[in-house]
């Protein structure tokens, strides 16, 4: 449905939006992007981890080892406090172009 | 553990050799670990809905799509020397198929070129003139690879970091 431009655009908010949820790990993470967009998002699983590893480096987010209920090693994710600005910011961006796209329709 | 989950990873492991190559044996257990697992949650949860695990396992990677950026993003981890010693494997990340044939053939070339230049220039004064051409040239050459660019631009960036530039 969405453009691959507009998909890779808003990854990054959406993933930081997923973890201020709560801690989260890469299954759950594309599962939460399915559910909340009704599938429209159509996101490939192997796109997520270069977006968690680039925003694990940014120190954005960070990662701790767990494990699964089949005690299977599993890593998850939390959002840091520069991840939470970063999210403000971007979602003000989003909002901004939203109010312009919609100024512009309504002209 | 069922003979299904069993086959299941040995699937996923298969995959991982596939896909990832010798970054996949080069990066932590833990970023390892965390692919496998993925893999692993879509598969059972086909599994339960009646799958095979060889039908779950196509899904997965159907799923997950190429595995090229995650496999580059993985490279970049790795120290520059492993990293380095992966692509002279040819199975670096950033080395796509075509780009493999190509390092190969240049290589045996360049292998080929410096035996006859040795061999040609044993009697002569000029036989370190001679070599430093060769290598020059070959660097230029190897250079215009789109690969071997990026490389060495990560492994600058990588420097300058570390010299703290």
């Amino acid at each position: 449905m969405f453009t691959k431009d507009l998909i890779a655009a808003s990854a990054t908010p959406i993933v930081l939006s997923i973890l201020s949820e709560g801690d989260s790990y890469g299954y759950a993470i594309i599962e939460r992007v399915r559910q909340c967009s009704d599938g429209d998002l159509s996101w490939k699983d192997g796109m997520l981890y270069p977006i968690l590893y680039r925003l694990e480096k940014k120190e954005l987010i960070e990662s701790y080892a767990g494990s699964s209920d089949a005690g299977r090693k599993r890593k998850y994710y939390r959002i840091l406090n520069e991840g939470r600005q970063a999210l403000e910011t971007q979602r003000a961006h989003w909002r901004r172009l939203n109010q312009i796209i919609n100024q512009l329709e309504a002209v | 553990m069922s003979a299904s989950n069993q086959h299941l990873n040995e699937l996923i492991d298969r995959w991982c050799e596939e896909h990832l190559g010798a970054v996949g044996s080069s990066v932590s257990e833990e970023r390892l670990d965390e692919l496998k697992d993925h893999l692993a949650c879509v598969a059972e949860a086909q599994i339960e809905q009646g799958a095979t695990a060889g039908d779950a396992m196509a899904y997965a990677a159907e799923q997950f799509g190429d595995a090229r950026e995650v496999r580059d993003q993985l490279a970049s981890t790795l120290p520059v020397f492993r990293r380095w010693l992966a692509r002279i494997h040819c199975k670096s990340a950033s080395v796509s198929p075509p780009q493999e044939k190509k390092t190969v053939l240049m290589s045996l070339v360049f292998a080929a070129v410096l035996l006859i230049s040795a061999w040609l220039a044993k009697d002569s004064q000029s036989h370190a003139f001679i070599s430093t051409v060769i290598i020059a040239v070959w660097v230029v050459l190897t250079s215009r690879q789109g690969g071997t660019r990026e490389a060495a631009r990560a492994e600058w960036r990588w420097l300058k970091r570390k010299l703290g530039f």
